[in-house]
């Protein structure tokens, strides 16, 4: 009683905290008014509104983050305990708006002339995001179970959008029926914490594991519980075993979608899963959590095995994207074997980073695979790429440094990603997860390398060009900005580290 | 121990040698993307070799004025903080000591040489503009990983010669041969690089950090820092050494990751000239100097390079001495030679090993330019040895400047690869490796070395006779075509052939009142093997022991050359009768020892096979069709319109949904018992 008392209305912070998710739910509620008055003419106006408009809340961003940065000291939470208002959440949220708006920009040219071009398309991904925001901002487990399904319904819908396409119906329902199995475990998780611990929010849980001791059954729980949450979130992120679903999704769902699923779902479901290991679950007994350990070694491997012989490319990027997850999850094992929060930071650091990285040449890559879908070449199977270099030399350019900075090529991107994870692994002595870790790498480069390879050096057997759709602008600047980003982040990556680092300044 | 310091003097026109590069491959590049068919070939030459030249001449500059400082000086610059995370700096920093002179001058001038020949060579290819722009990146990147100042920015350009070489070997990529030797190349290569990178990570976590000059200085002050550490019960030293010399194995065609190089002689001559003989192959041999002060403090580590590098140079001699394709000879002899260097740099004779690259870079570039210059004769229609003969008729120039490549590789003084190829024979006797020494190793590698040396002068001068002397075996039609080629071809032979003479003369031994210039000018840059003195000497006397040894290498030469000579001209079917008596031998040499098929049956095939039979056909797809039939029954009765989804998949994604739960539990339980246990012990 006493809390509310002392919060009697909304403050500022609450609604600092708040602001991004709300804003692309007023955002999404505006373009459904103007989706009654001309969606069933001109759809892709209500792409080009929410394009608009996200451009704007990014550009807002901004403002919340200046403002964050210059407030000194942890300014507690906002709706009694609900939601961070920090540099984290930012961050995050500055991730999720690119990822949408270059996959609203992507989808607007892939849904050109489509039958299931329609304005709540768009008006789903903005909720989606929505859903995304609240999860990285989450302090309460109710909320991040709010914000996971925020964002995991539209999604549902949005994979099976393309209802002339029965693989993508498949996709819709089979992430629907396996999401909700999911969330049902998740669900289950929060409810063992709860009853052990009494509350959901990270700070008493933290209070709670702290205090209690090993014979105790409660703590038993909170053990268990922990288990199921990270469950929960390794089918979010596709962890082995919890993986199974994603290449037919990948493969099924429209191309900017699945693009969307690698870039976005996969940052909001680590951002929860190394907020509440460095919030809630942290403590001694973390040291020995090998689960994540051997959920690492796996979900690299089997993700990096099957990509060699896939034959279809959005499915060979499905399992490179479990592949990913895994060199992730090496930095989830760096973070949970440190010994202080201090250490903790330092693989933190290093997953925010990676996940900007691999959010980037995913969305070029996706896009890649829309241009040519565009042009009726086909771009769905890696043979669709023969002579590519010759037919369209820059977009076979482009494809390349995608391809260079997933298989981790130095200067770009990708490859200093994996090095500052991996270095933290070997600052944390998990050798034998560095080893793995390398060695995946390298079997990775096979099946990345095999697309510049068909790209670059096989002929075509004949000339088969149908004429498609011009490349438009919208895509180019999805392509343009998503490679610079890919250089950029690994030519200079100290100017996005700067900002990386600040987020948990107030600790150091 | 400890060294005087250092003296870092900070310049900035070392960038330049990078500029240079990379401003023609911005050039030619853009020309090549956005004018595919209208860019000129006059500029894109013009571009490309003035990028080299200009490079060039800044190391020139460099060159001289590092002479001009005192001996411990080295110039640096930092060009910009690249990394900066916690204690893990990196800067993109260039340092250019006597190592990395000697390395850019090597690389620029054999390399402006290539480029004036490619000219040449490449003169009627379509894919012009393309092919110099990778050049350029080629030589962009090869220059990074020489002029790095820290192994970070070393492993950038290590990678990015890669790259390029896959781009170039591939080149011609209208020729499944030639694009599937291009992939193996980089895939090879990548396993070097696991090495690499493993030994970045080793040394980071030992020394905490990653510059050379911060390393060095760190393991002078206090070389315990190295032998005292330990990872999995292994000397940090040794076990960076090893993981290191994986990455040189890969990158310079060692054994056993030698197998990509002879496969890259698809790409085009002036390729397999520059990348695959005189630059990038070489860089693992640069690395290991580059890294000495880390090599001499493990005994072990340094005797595994020297014996893998003695091993392979005969081994490669061996192979060598039946392949037909003219390039195919001139791959084995470059990873023969390789091998030679490592062995140098195994028996801590650092600036031996860099004398030998750079000798070997003259004359190597040479035979291949030369055989390039045959290829051209031929109309690029034929490779085969053994259908050629009598080309020194035809092509006067060529033969003559290959004559005097010949003479250097197999060691006639005093042409510049006896000079060389004797200092390691000398130094790897006189080793004093404790590993080697304990069982008599270093005279068995000295045995294998000479040994190879008889080997080389055998299948060079098969080579030279097949070629160039005695009578034509082509076809008369081919050998009514045959003539010279153009200037720009062969005036870069005859400076590559005045080079492949004076160089040696650079490193002629105190024995013969010479100076060792060569030697004494790279002293400063790297670490002092642990004792100097040498470890033997016969009868008291080093010199005695210096004149037998020459004497011997010069005898395997002489009688190399005349057993190929009684075999290929006094008896000339002997070759045949040989072949046909010893068949399994020469089929083992032949076939290269199998080793492509050996890697392909145990390595490769089961990798993907495995991964597509077990993997993907029986967990991901095998056990759901059992479960489709298993859950038939179920199927019946759900609706027709979820009939495509529910035929079982979902149930299977699920049946491992909930196992990997099951799993992970049971694994929290134990955990929690098991301490529970242990609690109420």
């Amino acid at each position: 009683m006493e809390d509310l008392i002392k919060i009697p209305i909304l403050s500022f912070y609450d609604l600092a905290g708040v602001a991004t998710p709300m804003m692309l739910g007023i955002l999404a509620l505006a373009g459904l008014v103007l989706d009654s008055w001309i969606g069933k003419k001109k759809p892709s106006w209500i792409g080009g509104f929410s394009l608009a408009g996200m451009i704007l809340i990014l550009a807002f961003q901004l403002l919340l983050h200046i403002g964050r940065a210059n407030l000194s000291g942890d300014l507690g939470a906002g709706f009694g305990g609900l939601i961070f208002f920090d540099l984290f959440g930012i961050y995050f949220n500055y991730l999720f708006l690119a990822a949408a708006i270059l996959v609203t920009a992507m989808s607007i040219s892939h849904l050109e002339g489509k039958d299931y071009n329609r304005g709540e398309y768009y008006l789903l991904i903005l909720i989606a995001t929505a859903g995304m925001s609240l999860m990285a901002g989450a302090r309460d487990l109710i909320m991040v179970f709010i914000g996971l399904e925020t964002m995991s319904i539209p999604i549902y819908a949005l994979a099976a959008s393309d209802q002339s396409n029965p693989k993508s119906n498949e996709a819709g329902l089979k992430y629907l029926l396996l999401g909700g199995f999911a969330s049902a475990i998740l669900l289950y998780g929060i409810a063992l914490l709860y009853g052990a611990a009494g509350a959901t929010d990270f700070l008493t849980l933290s209070n709670e594991l702290a205090r209690l001791k090993m014979p105790d059954l409660r703590f038993f729980f909170m053990i268990v519980g922990i288990a199921l949450v990270v469950i929960g979130f390794g089918f979010k992120v596709a962890a082995v075993p919890f993986h199974m679903w994603v290449p037919d999704v990948y493969e099924g769902a429209p191309t900017p979608i699945t693009a969307y699923m690698a870039a976005g779902v996969k940052a909001a479901g680590f951002a929860v899963l190394i907020r509440a290991f460095l919030y809630a679950f942290a403590g001694e007994w973390l040291q020995t959590y090998q689960i994540i350990w051997i959920l690492a070694a796996l979900t690299m491997t089997v993700g990096n095995l099957l990509a060699l012989v896939q034959n279809n490319l959005k499915r060979m990027l499905a399992y490179s994207s479990i592949a990913h997850a895994g060199y992730l999850l090496v930095g989830m094992t760096t973070l949970v074997s440190s010994n202080t929060t201090q250490e903790a930071f330092s693989p933190t650091y290093a997953m925010m980073y990676y996940l900007l990285v691999y959010s980037f040449m995913n969305l070029g890559a996706f896009a890649v695979i829309v241009v040519l879908g565009r042009e009726r070449r086909g771009g769905e199977m890696i043979a669709d790429y023969s002579d590519l270099s010759r037919k369209r030399p820059f977009l076979a350019v482009l494809m390349a440094v995608f391809m260079f900075s997933l298989a981790g090529v130095p200067p770009l991107g990708g490859f200093f990603g994996k090095f500052y994870l991996f270095l933290g692994a070997v600052h944390s002595r998990l050798y034998w997860l560095v080893l793995i870790a390398v060695l995946n790498s390298v079997i990775a480069a096979f099946y990345y390398l095999r697309v510049v390879y068909v790209m670059y050096m096989q002929k075509e057997r004949e000339e088969v060009i149908q004429p498609g759709i011009e490349t438009g602008v919208l895509i180019n600047t999805v392509l343009i900005l998503s490679a610079a980003m890919v250089v950029l982040l690994g030519l200079v990556p100290n100017q996005f580290l700067d900002i990386i680092f600040m987020t948990f300044r107030k600790f150091v | 121990m400890q060294e005087e310091l250092k003296q870092a003097i900070a310049q900035n026109w070392l960038i330049l040698i990078l500029v240079f590069p990379f401003l023609g491959f911005l050039v030619n590049g853009l020309g090549a993307l956005f004018f595919p068919r209208k860019y000129p070939r006059s500029v894109s030459n013009l571009m490309a070799c003035l990028a080299i030249a200009g490079s060039f001449l800044v190391t020139a500059f460099g060159l001289w004025s590092i002479t001009q400082q005192p001996a411990q000086a080295y110039f640096f610059q930092k060009v910009f903080t690249w990394i900066s995370v916690g204690d893990f700096q990196v800067n993109f920093g260039l340092m250019f000591d006597h190592l990395s002179a000697v390395m850019c001058l090597t690389v620029t001038l054999v390399g402006l040489l290539i480029h004036i020949y490619a000219t040449g060579y490449m003169a009627h290819d379509p894919g012009y503009a393309r092919f110099f722009t990778y050049m350029n990146l080629f030589m962009f990147m090869m220059l990074t990983l020489v002029l790095a100042d820290n192994i970070v920015l070393m492993f950038v350009g290590w990678e990015g010669v890669g790259l390029c070489s896959y781009l170039l070997i591939g080149f011609w990529y209208e020729d499944w041969e030639k694009a599937k030797a291009g992939l193996k190349a980089f895939v090879v290569n990548r396993i070097g690089d696991l090495g690499f990178l493993l030994g970045i990570f080793t040394l980071f976590w030992a020394l905490g950090t990653v510059d050379f000059a911060g390393m060095r200085s760190l393991i002078e002050s206090s070389p315990f820092s190295l032998s005292s550490q330990a990872i999995l019960g292994i000397k940090v030293a040794t076990l960076a050494g090893i993981f290191l010399f994986v990455g040189a194995c890969g990158k310079s065609a060692q054994l056993p990751l030698y197998v990509w190089l002879p496969d890259a002689m698809a790409g085009p001559t002036p390729v397999s000239a520059l990348i695959h003989a005189a630059t990038m192959v070489t860089a693992g041999v640069y690395m290991i100097g580059r890294l000495s002060f880390v090599y001499v403090h493990s005994q072990t580590a340094l005797a595994i390079v020297a014996i893998v590098g003695a091993a392979t140079a005969l081994y490669a001699g061996v192979i060598g001495l039946t392949q037909k394709d003219i390039k195919r000879v001139l791959a084995y002899s470059t990873v023969s030679q390789l091998g030679y260097m490592f062995l140098a740099m195994g028996s801590a004779a650092f600036a031996a090993g860099i004398f030998h690259l750079f000798t070997h870079a003259f004359f190597k570039a040479l035979l291949f330019l030369g055989a390039g210059s045959v290829i051209v004769a031929f109309h690029h229609k034929e490779q085969d040895i053994t259908r050629m003969g009598g080309l020194n008729k035809s092509l006067p120039w060529t033969y003559r400047t290959v004559f005097i490549a010949y003479l250097a590789i197999i060691g006639i003084p005093p042409f510049a690869g006896f000079w060389s190829k004797d200092e390691i024979l000398y130094r790897t006797f006189a080793s004093s490796n404790q590993v080697l020494g304990k069982y008599g190793l270093n005279f068995v590698l000295w045995f294998i070395g000479v040994t190879a040396a008889l080997v080389t002068a055998i299948y060079m001068t098969r080579w030279m006779i097949l070629t160039f002397w005695g009578e034509s075996r082509a076809d008369q039609d081919a050998q009514h075509h045959l003539q010279e080629s153009p200037n720009s071809m062969i005036i870069p032979l005859g400076l590559l052939a005045i080079g492949s003479v004076l160089v040696g003369f650079l490193g002629v031994p105190a024995l013969f009142g010479g100076y060792n210039w060569f030697e004494q000018f790279l002293e400063p840059s790297f670490a002092k093997a642990l004792p100097v003195e040498p470890g033997v000497s016969l009868f008291g006397n080093e010199k005695l022991l210096q004149v037998i040894l020459l004497v011997m290498s010069i005898l395997a030469a002489i009688i190399g050359f005349l057993i190929s000579f009684s075999v290929y001209i006094e008896k000339p079917g002997l070759a045949a009768r040989l072949a046909e008596r010893y068949q399994a031998l020469y089929q083992l040499s032949y076939n290269k020892f199998y080793v492509d098929e050996i890697y392909d049956r145990t390595i490769v095939t089961p990798l993907i096979k495995g991964s597509y039979y077990f993997l993907y056909r029986f967990v991901d797809m095998g056990i759901i069709d059992g479960l489709i039939n298993f859950s038939a029954k179920i199927n019946q009765w759900i609706g027709k319109a979820l009939r495509r989804i529910q035929n079982g998949v979902v149930q299977t994604y699920l049946f491992v949904f909930a196992l990997g739960i099951v799993v992970i539990l049971f694994y929290v339980l134990g955990h929690y018992f098991n301490i529970r246990v242990s609690l109420l012990r």
